[in-house]
């Protein structure tokens, strides 16, 4: 094999893709995609938010996206103290502008004036 | 939280160095408010006020990695990097020293994928559900392995050697070629990596020379920006194999049935046998079953195994790859098992297509398991004792029987589990606790010393450990007047003779921050 056909087998036995990942972009822009992102894991089916409030609330109730009597002001007390099992999250995680989509999403607040 | 100044600094000193941190990430990445500190701090630990960092800094490349590193040498402040700061139970964010600034990495997001060979390079913020959810939106054909909580970092679980529960569940095993940020601030890659644009730079496992990557785990020689991790084949099946067991004292013959199956890599992952509390304390609190002190009685037990009808003792085994092969795997497993008892053993299979358990098994991240920590309600939370042992059932056996005396000693309920390696067993003990119960968080503490001493005189130690507790088990490397601490030391004053990284990680202080040289 020549050089240059080497170069190309080398370059074709390596599928690489280099992405920045594309939930990050998604969460970038979608208030569901943030909360998916920083707080899914614990508070979506499963989790081990819903579970713990599984013990405490009725069926769906556990999951914070069905209740409808989420404050923001409560939510950002919460995210950064922490609650019972709940860890504080720091702004090196969650910044306060995502904190900010992630309450517009929990409050179904549309238009994100609290 | 208040400030505490690093040690040596005065609060204009501390100030500059912020200015200066700022100047190369951007202020809106320095937090340095007492209710930035509250975020870093060890939530999971007995006493917060043990740990309190001055400060967190979130760079967003290994570019500003190094300038912080080189700015912290300037101002002889100490740096404690963290991935995403989720190792709960050993530390969560903070630092062993108070007045250290919270290096957190947790911005450094970046996946780089090589579908072919099943390998990622990853950054430290890339935590388990960003890479599993990356893996099934490119449909790429390969698995993770998650950990059992898995909010936390893949790097930073694999740098702790965390475990999850696939064939590759041996993290620090599965890590293949870094990227680390030394603590003069030069940029090292290692392995392969050592040659620029080099395409096995995550592929071969050595390189030419000395391979320096275990030296970057459970260590503060250096701080990991990338690094490369193989995942698992995706497999055709997973056969499940399921047996409860009824006496403790089965654990003996059980161990001594599973290890050479192990050892002889018919059974790939490491099996974990753990007791009845671990279904239970996830689904139900205590006082769902006991409102009395102490550990529970043997009734009350009993009542907890009916109901979710599991042994003393259960084994969970997992079997990966063609059906043709773990259907048969799974025939020898139960012709060895039935050699030896009567329990039956359940098998069940999933095949490629049908809906995945949702198990770290699986390659599925999960974080249901830490409900656990609601055990005792108040602010829950679990701190572990996990002491390696020789693959041994009598030992194992003896090593239970010694540490169940100690829960019912002080009054805790029974939580733990041994995992077969190929040569070990992990012991792992979880101590769930009210952290708003002080009498509860007293005895807690003392428990887990009596652990450490029991374990001591048998001479094992624990594989990874709180940051409260890396001074105490580093003091039980005793070999030879402590060589190997006295070796960890002098490693630190070559590289990092200023001591700015992470001091009094795994017991690594440096001369200048009090070590043993």
């Amino acid at each position: 094999m020549t050089k240059s056909q080497i170069a190309l087998a080398t370059l074709l036995s390596f599928t690489i893709f280099s992405v920045q990942a594309d939930w990050e972009n998604t969460a970038k822009i979608s208030p569901e995609g943030i909360f998916g992102e920083k707080c899914g894991m614990c508070h979506r089916a499963m989790g081990m938010g819903s579970v713990i409030l599984g013990r405490r609330y009725e069926g769906a109730q556990a999951l914070l996206e069905n209740r409808d009597n989420l404050s923001g002001q409560f939510i950002r007390t919460v995210v950064r103290q922490g609650y019972n099992n709940m860890f504080p999250l720091s702004r090196g995680e969650v910044s306060d502008e995502q904190l900010e989509m992630i309450i517009k999403h929990l409050t179904k607040d549309e238009e994100g004036v609290l | 939280m208040r400030l505490v100044l690093p040690p040596g600094l005065n609060e204009a000193q501390f100030n500059r160095a912020m200015s200066d941190f700022a100047s190369e990430v951007g202020q809106e990445w320095v937090f340095n408010s007492d209710a930035d500190r509250d975020t870093y701090l060890d939530h999971f630990g007995f006493d917060e006020e043990a740990h309190i960092p001055s400060a967190a800094v979130a760079p967003a490349s290994a570019e500003e990695v190094q300038a912080i590193v080189r700015l912290a040498n300037e101002h002889n402040l100490p740096l404690w990097p963290i991935s995403r700061g989720k190792n709960f139970g050993y530390g969560s964010a903070a630092p062993v020293l108070s007045g250290a600034v919270v290096l957190d990495l947790s911005r450094m997001k970046k996946i780089q994928m090589d579908a072919e060979n099943g390998v990622v390079l990853l950054e430290p913020g890339v935590g388990f559900y960003d890479l599993f959810d990356f893996v099934e939106q490119h449909d790429i054909p390969y698995w993770i392995s998650p950990i059992g909580n898995s909010w936390g970092s893949v790097i930073g679980n694999a740098l702790d050697r965390g475990v999850g529960y696939t064939p590759y569940g041996d993290h620090a095993d599965k890590l293949c070629g870094m990227e680390v940020v030394m603590p003069d601030g030069d940029l090292l890659r290692t392995g392969m990596g050592a040659m620029a644009n080099s395409p096995s730079f995550n592929l071969h496992p050595y390189g030419f020379g000395p391979n320096w990557e275990q030296m970057f785990v459970q260590s503060n020689f250096g701080i990991v920006v990338k690094m490369g991790m193989w995942l698992m084949p995706k497999p055709e099946t997973i056969v499940n194999l399921d047996m409860e067991l009824d006496q403790a004292d089965d654990l003996a013959w059980a161990i001594d049935t599973l290890a050479p199956m192990r050892r002889s890599g018919l059974i790939q992952q490491n099996p974990s046998i753990g007791n009845w509390l671990r279904a239970a304390a996830v689904l139900t609190a205590r006082t769902d079953w006991y409102d009395g002190d102490g550990a529970l009685p043997d009734e009350v037990i009993d009542a907890i195994r009916k109901q979710f009808n599991l042994g003393w003792w259960s084994i969970n085994l997992r079997l990966y790859g063609p059906e043709e092969i773990t259907q048969a795997t799974a025939d020898v497993i139960q012709r060895t098992f039935a050699q030896k008892t009567d329990y039956p053993m359940r098998r069940g299979i999933w095949r490629e297509g049908e809906v995945r358990e949702m198990q770290p098994t699986s390659g599925v991240p999960i974080t249901f398991p830490l409900a656990n920590a609601g055990w005792h309600g108040g602010r829950g939370r679990h701190l572990g004792f996990s002491p390696a042992l020789p693959q041994n059932g009598d030992l194992a056996l003896a090593q239970f029987k010694r540490t169940y005396q100690r829960y019912k000693e002080f009054g805790m309920d029974y939580h733990g589990s041994f995992a077969l390696a190929e040569r070990h067993i992990t012991n792992v003990n979880q101590v769930l606790f009210n952290k708003d119960n002080p009498e509860m968080v007293n005895r807690v503490e003392q428990f887990f010393h009596a652990l450490y001493e029991d374990a001591k005189k048998e001479r094992y130690a624990e594989y990874r450990a709180h940051i409260s507790y890396m001074d105490l088990i580093a003091s039980s490397m005793d070999f030879n007047n402590h060589a190997q601490m006295r070796w960890n030391d002098r490693v630190k004053d070559a590289l990092d003779p200023k001591g700015i990284i992470a001091p009094g990680k795994s017991g690594i202080w440096g001369s200048a921050r009090g070590g043993k040289v």
